[in-house]
This record gives structure tokens, C-alpha cells and sequence, in this order.
């Protein structure tokens, strides 16, 4: 399910993203497969898609939340004198740049808004932590 | 009694949404993704000139080419190729004026001619040198440890114990400690990373904060408003006199 979030992805980044998954999978799967019910029921009956969610989960940490932060430095940057553009290495990040980031985030935000999922899910620490807050998150939705 | 519907009754709706998003934006991710790095320590750069102005100082653009800053993205380079900002306050009648840099060369605090580029240095003003150190066969510009303020280092990872440990030892080569006057503040040399802390990170991070006197700050995709934000206490430096 990785490769779609992955695809379109410069291959540097796109293997980054990949063993990132790779090495968290086995140990999230542990935690589903563990009979400690309060923790984890959820994410062991709603397996697949929780797989996915911790997917998109690193897609967003090193890709959306990136993206926007440049934005918003562009921004930033703006506001103070006479700045109108950024050269970083030989590319200009420019008005069309930030407007075209601006547009992708919101609709990401509209996604994760229509299926009411937390952005702390997605900004986890630790596997553990994410295994825990998505299951509290799925529990919540069948409470 | 029957559960309600829950939100990935047809879990397939919300791949679906999510790889019409991708197809969608393909063209932004593949143009953009190669700069993943760069835009991180830029928005670092951003956060550590923000704290500046939420205390009181004036930040000004120096160095832009009609109206393009050039942000340095590598050790490499000439400085006088490439923007930074200054920033200046009026303490007292006293004008207290320093720069904001990128990939800046630092000379040792205490061996001459030995080098480490700090991601984000703020010096002072005009502080720059171009020098020809026998260790290296190219001219370089660098600035003294003596005009060196702070600094900080940026890493777009999840904190480990070998990184937060590591960082220790740069400010203590590299950092000159004294003279320094608390009329002007600036923030400890910082550590800013991307990741949240889980519970042992946590713990390291407070012990290095309080017998180190740095900062180690965390989750800044999270909360970015962690480095310039006067809501969250961080350790301090004087200005050095």
C-alpha cells in the first residue's frame, strides 16, 4: 500500500519513506497481533487500512509538513524588506510555488478533515505511540 | 448492542481520496521532493530570525539580488554570494548589531585553523573573514569563535541518544563562554530536529538542557513556535563583550 503514497516520489525520497515503513511494519504488526485488547483491538480488526494510515502518516511528516513549512518561510520571508523570491541552489521558490503548496496542503487538510483524523496521529514518536493513538482514535469512532 | 459505523467501514474510500490527492499533485512532489532538506533548514533559519524579531529586534535582508534572497545550501561557497539578514537592536543608547548566517565556517575556539560549519550562526556584524589556512589548499571564508554569538545545528530526524549526546561537544570547541553581558540575549546554542521525543529522548534532552546550558528542541513539525515563541523557556546567552 506504500508504493502509492511513494510513486510519485524522487527515488531518494521515496526509499527513505519505504524503509521507514519497512522497519516499522513488523513491530506495528506486533503490537496489532498482541492480546493486550485495550491497546490495540482496533487496529488488529481495521488492519489494512491501519497500515495505510501509518503510511500516510510518514508520507506526511516528510513530505506535507516540509512542503508547508517552506511556504510559510516564504511567507515570512516576504514580509521582511524587499524579498520576492528565494534561490535555493540554482531553483527559484517563487509567488507559484508557494500558491501551488498552499492548494495541495488544503485539500490534504480536507481529506484528513472528512474522515476526522486527528493531525496528531500523523505526527507520532514512536511506533508504539502511533499504534496507541490510532487505536484510541478508531475506538473512538465506534464508541 | 450493534456498533455504530465506524469511519473506515469502506476503507478503500479513503485510499482512494488519498491516490486521486497524489495523482493530483504528482507533478508538486516530484518537483519539490528533491528539496526536502533544504526547505527544513530554511524554515529552522526562519524560526531563529523570528526569535529575534519577537524580541525586539529590527531584521533587515542583506546581500538579495533584485529581490531574491540566495540561501545558501551547502559548506561550500562565498558568503558574499549569498543573502542573510542582519538584525539590530538599541539597548540603552547602545546600537547591538548582528547577522544571521547559513553554512557558515567557524574557526576553533581553541585551535586556529580548524573548522566546523554550524547550520545557522548568528555573529557579529561584519565579522566575516576570507582567510587561507594551510589546512585547506582553497581560500575559505570563515568567522572567529570570538564573534561567534551562537549557533545552531539542524537535523530533520527523530531524536536517538548518539545525536542528542554528540552535539554536546560542539559548543564547547567552538563557543567562546567569556566575556559575555546579559544585556542583550541570545538563544544557547540549540540542536532543532523534526522529530518528537519519545519518553527515554525526552529524558536525555532535559538532562543535556540543564548541565550543558543548550537547547535541545524538538517536534518542530509539530510546534514550530518551540524556538521563537516566548511561551516555551529555553536556555539563554549574553552577548559576548
Amino acid at each position: 500500500m506504500i508504493s502509492a503514497l511513494t510513486q510519485n516520489l524522487p527515488p531518494q525520497l521515496s526509499s527513505q519513506i519505504q524503509e521507514q515503513y519497512d522497519a516499522l511494519v513488523p513491530v506495528f504488526r506486533a503490537y496489532a497481533n498482541s492480546d493486550n485488547d485495550k491497546y490495540y483491538l482496533e487496529i488488529r480488526n481495521n488492519y489494512d487500512i491501519s497500515c495505510f494510515i501509518l503510511g500516510l502518516a510518514i508520507f506526511y511528516k516528510s513530505v506535507i509538513i516540509p512542503l508547508r513549512e517552506a511556504s510559510s518561510c516564504f511567507n515570512d520571508f516576504r514580509s521582511k524588506g524587499d524579498i520576492r523570491e528565494i534561490q535555493i541552489g540554482k531553483y527559484i521558490f517563487s509567488n507559484s510555488d508557494e500558491r501551488r503548496i498552499k492548494n495541495m496542503y488544503n485539500e490534504l487538510l480536507e481529506i484528513l478533515a472528512k474522515y476526522n483524523i486527528p493531525e496528531h496521529v500523523l505526527l507520532f514518536s514512536d511506533i508504539k505511540d502511533f499504534a496507541r493513538n490510532l487505536n484510541a482514535y478508531l475506538d473512538n469512532k465506534y464508541a | 448492542m450493534p456498533r455504530r459505523k465506524g469511519p473506515f467501514k469502506d476503507a478503500s474510500i479513503l485510499i482512494r481520496d488519498i491516490e486521486l490527492f497524489l495523482t493530483k499533485h504528482s507533478s508538486l512532489f516530484k518537483s519539490q521532493g528533491t528539496r526536502i532538506s533544504h526547505f527544513f533548514e530554511m524554515s529552522c533559519y526562519n524560526y531563529v530570525v523570528k526569535f529575534y524579531e519577537n524580541n525586539g529586534f529590527i531584521v533587515s535582508p542583506q546581500n538579495l539580488k533584485v529581490g531574491v534572497f540566495r540561501y545558501k545550501i551547502s559548506a561550500t561557497g562565498n558568503p558574499d554570494n549569498f543573502s542573510y539578514f542582519l538584525i539590530s537592536k538599541n539597548v540603552k543608547g547602545s546600537l547591538y548589531e548582528f547577522e544571521v548566517h547559513h553554512n557558515l565556517s567557524i574557526e576553533c575556539a581553541h585551535e586556529s585553523d580548524i573548522f566546523y560549519t554550524a547550520d545557522i550562526s548568528v555573529i557579529k556584524k561584519d565579522s566575516i573573514e576570507r582567510i587561507n589556512p594551510p589546512t585547506y589548499s582553497a581560500r575559505r571564508s570563515s568567522c572567529k569563535s570570538v564573534n561567534l554569538e551562537t549557533f545552531f545545528e539542524v537535523k530533520h530526524l527523530s531524536p536517538f541518544p548518539e545525536l542528542l549526546f554528540s552535539f554536546t561537544g560542539i559548543p564547547d570547541s567552538f563557543l567562546t563562554k567569556n566575556p559575555r553581558s546579559n544585556i542583550v540575549q541570545h538563544l544557547a546554542p540549540s540542536l532543532l530536529m523534526s522529530g518528537r521525543a519519545n519518553f527515554h529522548a525526552e529524558k536525555i534532552k532535559k538532562y543535556l538542557e540543564n548541565r550543558y546550558g543548550i537547547n535541545i528542541i524538538l517536534n518542530l513539525f509539530g510546534t514550530p513556535s518551540a524556538v521563537y515563541s516566548k511561551k516555551y523557556p529555553k536556555q539563554k546567552i549574553g552577548t559576548l563583550s
